[in-house]
């Protein structure tokens, strides 16, 4: 039967090819949409590390790219802010951080540890932090005034980091060389924590101490303030007047953690939604292609088909033949993509996407095409089994 | 012989209606998608009001400073432009802005959300907006000091309920400022013309900036015309073989040029320091565009084999009457092409609603997009060249059917 069907479709082949690339092409753009989506939904689904709900940040103009060490100014400037801010019976919590969850803003570079080379997202922060972010630690502490006379300068990484370094080891006091003699030292270990929030792509976070006075450590531009619940709107206003006056040099802008949340979810949704788009009306215009083709294709086998229904096959005899022809002509190119798609992850492509994605879209892609071809050939095909034997046999 | 084409390939259409459906829907939903993405593009590069003029100006809006241990991109700071960029032979006009920046203000109890920009005076000579209260600020302004704000009609509204605007007063970032001029709201993808708060750069909190290399800075210039850009472009370049560097050790190399809208596009997004950055990012938009419409073009192509078949009798007859393979491959191109400029047509309408949609939910803030007749062009060129690509294949295949199969209604 098999080797029948596929001797038919070979009868056919250049009219044939050209179904069968449509098909191809239709299965790979499934496969990233579905791929895509998978990876977003299942990245939502993990915990993030903080919790950004009455979280306000002001964002400070000054750029501090490529400067080792703020100016003195500039910094007494900032730490007056935020002791200010600290001072308020509404703010809960206050600390500096350079890249904040949602700033749209990354700090990134790689470190070498036992030859190896590790990439890293940093935030520079200040004590406090963990208290504003809401970050949940797992080993040993997080930054404190006893960090004011260390000889390197302490970070604390996340439970991500940690494996990636150092594996099952402890990373309490461990040393890293962030320049020629300078060290970094891990003094804290905390929850995987994702910078971007639901759709981070994976990172090893690792925040390093702003030191108050300036002994080590960059400057961050933006201050975070986390406010009690029920705090009044006009709450904002007083403290925003308040720190003008007390460092009138400084510019900034108040803006509230879940706005740009908002913002950052709906940049990184936008490509999804427009591929879905896309894929949608290109799958669908290959379907109705498809219907048309095999329509076009039984009215001309009319006769074929009527002397199969004169030599005594039934109706569902001809039924089963013209769908299992789109299905022969599904599984080539299903094959075709397959191994093309298989190809993928020796291109490391399971560095952007988990293997779980992978493999989900690679199976939804594939029974979405096998369930779409056979929908396309189904009234095709019942056009074909309802013919007649003798008129089918007359027809021109 | 064109009519005649014409009139046979409408005949055809209206035939088989389905697979007319099927054509025109793949045609003209593929041509909107090109169409909108053609007309969003059109929209962030041609220009248009207030940067109207910039057919006539490059810009430095990204520098890099690279040495031994890495580099860094980022903006130019205002002592950069000064130096390097002022005073160009060639330049009618130079002027140095912040990017706009936002800003929250507290106006009368209300919270609103805006962005701020600091200019000299020369922007409003370079920039054309067209003012609907009042007038811009002057460089004197800008000598001085003076707390004066133009703002866009949408800030109005939220300020002031839609008033008239001028002499009024308004706090932002701990300054106040009195309105001078009120212009239309400026689309954000706007590199040098959008904000919806302008002062004099000199009302900036301190004078440090006045110091510094990098920053947040843009400075561009207005060139007589067109043809002194590579003028302007080797004498910037010259001046900055001259360039000083503060710590050798750290950055001994200096990489920024000057841009149109598109070269900055190509530099940010391509590499600051990759040679031939704007044919990447032509060539990138250019393949994407292609990968997008090989499936319709396969699609029309299988469509088109199909329908071919039915006409193989009619096909026969014009063989055995001496119809050439060359005149039947002529006539069933242009048969195609009344098909996808047709389905273009459909397309350019649908895009009208696509775009007009678009701008009401605002997928640029303040970007109004719409389309004009070099979209429609560019439309109408696209349905056309798809239509010659999709049809020749099957119109050579047509072609070469025997007449005594093809009379007999026989397989290709």
């Amino acid at each position: 039967m098999i080797r029948h069907l596929l001797k038919l479709v070979w009868n056919r082949k250049r009219a044939n090819a050209l179904i069968v690339a449509e098909i191809f092409v239709s299965f790979l753009v499934i496969f990233a949409v579905i791929t895509g989506a998978v990876t977003y939904a299942s990245a939502w689904k993990r915990p993030v590390g903080f919790q950004w709900k009455q979280v306000w940040d002001l964002s400070m103009e000054f750029d501090i790219d490529g400067r080792e060490k703020a100016n003195p100014e500039l910094l007494n400037g900032v730490m007056r802010m935020l002791a200010e801010a600290r001072s308020y019976p509404e703010v809960e919590a206050a600390a500096i951080s350079n890249t904040p969850p949602y700033a749209f803003s990354t700090s990134e570079g790689t470190r070498t540890f036992d030859g190896r080379q590790v990439s890293f997202i940093f935030d520079d922060v200040s004590d406090g932090f963990e208290k504003v972010m809401q970050l949940q630690l797992v080993r040993g502490r997080f930054f404190s005034r006893q960090d004011d006379a260390s000889p390197h300068q302490p970070i604390v990484v996340d439970t991500k980091t940690a494996e990636a370094v150092w594996g099952t080891a402890d990373p309490i006091g461990q040393k890293l060389e962030e320049d020629e003699g300078v060290f970094l030292q891990v003094v804290g270990v905390v929850k995987e924590y994702r910078k971007d929030g639901e759709v981070s792509s994976p990172m090893n976070m690792m925040f390093r101490r702003i030191h108050p006075e300036g002994k080590y450590g960059r400057l961050g531009s933006h201050i975070l303030v986390r406010v009690k619940p029920g705090t009044p709107p006009e709450f904002e206003v007083q403290l925003t007047e308040r720190l003008r006056k007390i460092s009138p040099e400084v510019s900034f802008q108040l803006r509230r953690m879940e706005k740009m949340r908002a913002r950052m979810l709906r940049v990184r949704f936008a490509p999804l939604v427009l591929g879905g788009i896309i894929g949608t009306f290109l799958v669908a215009m290959v379907a109705l292609g498809l219907t048309g083709v095999l329509w076009q294709n039984v009215t001309q086998r009319t006769r074929e088909i009527g002397l199969r229904r004169a030599m005594g096959a039934t109706g569902s005899n001809v039924h089963r033949q013209v769908l299992g022809e789109v299905a022969v002509l599904a599984t080539i190119a299903l094959l075709i993509g397959s191994v093309i798609v298989l190809q993928l992850p020796i291109l490391g492509v399971f560095k952007l996407v988990s293997a779980s994605a992978f493999t989900t879209g690679f199976i939804a892609a594939l029974a979405t095409i096998y369930a779409l071809t056979i929908l396309c050939g189904l009234y095709p095909s019942w056009l074909a089994s309802r013919l007649q034997p003798a008129d089918a046999l007359r027809y021109e | 012989m064109i009519m005649n084409y014409i009139k046979v390939a409408l005949k055809v259409l209206g035939r088989r209606k389905f697979f007319t459906f099927i054509s025109l829907f793949g045609i003209s939903l593929t041509l909107v998608v090109l169409m909108v993405s053609a007309a969003v593009l059109d929209n962030v590069f041609a220009p248009r009001k207030p940067e109207s003029r910039f057919d006539r100006v490059l810009g430095v809006y990204i520098i890099g400073l690279y040495g031994e241990g890495g580099g860094m991109t980022t903006a130019p700071g205002y002592a950069f432009l000064d130096k390097y960029l002022r005073g160009l032979q060639g330049a009618e006009a130079t002027s140095i802005f912040t990017r706009a920046a936002g800003m929250t203000m507290y106006h009368e109890g209300n919270r609103v959300e805006s962005y701020l920009m600091r200019t000299d005076g020369a922007y409003w000579q370079i920039l054309d907006f067209d003012f609907l209260e009042g007038g811009p600020y002057t460089e004197a302004d800008n000598q001085n000091a003076s707390f004066v704000a133009v703002i866009t009609e949408d800030l109005r509204r939220k300020l002031y309920a839609g008033k008239p605007a001028l002499g009024k007063t308004f706090e932002v970032d701990g300054q106040r400022f009195r309105v001078v001029g009120v212009v239309p709201s400026v689309a954000i993808t706007r590199m040098s013309g959008f904000s919806e708060i302008w002062v004099p750069l000199r009302t900036m909190k301190t004078r440090a900036y006045e110091k510094d290399m990098v920053g947040s800075m843009a400075g561009i210039v207005l060139a007589r015309k067109r043809s002194d850009f590579p003028k302007l472009r080797n004498e910037f370049k010259d001046r900055l073989t001259h360039f000083h560097f503060d710590d050798p050790k750290m950055f001994n190399r200096v990489v920024a040029g000057l841009d149109t809208t598109f070269e900055m596009a190509a530099r940010s997004l391509v590499g600051n320091q990759i040679e031939n950055r704007t044919n990447i990012l032509r060539g990138v938009l250019i393949i994407a565009a292609l990968l997008f419409i090989t499936l319709p073009t396969m699609n029309l192509i299988s469509i088109n084999l199909s329908r071919i078949m039915e006409r193989a009798s009619e096909i026969g007859v014009r063989k055995a009457f001496g119809a050439s393979s060359r005149t039947l491959v002529a006539q069933f191109i242009v048969e195609n092409i009344v098909l996808t400029v047709l389905g273009g047509a459909i397309g350019f309408v649908l895009s009208i609603f696509v775009l007009r949609a678009l701008s009401q939910i605002e997928l640029i803030p303040y970007a109004i997009f719409d389309v004009n007749l070099r979209i429609f062009g560019y439309g109408m060129l696209l349905a056309a060249l798809f239509g010659v690509i999709s049809g020749v294949y099957p119109a050579w295949k047509m072609s070469r059917m025997h007449p005594v199969n093809a009379l007999r209604g026989g397989a290709l």
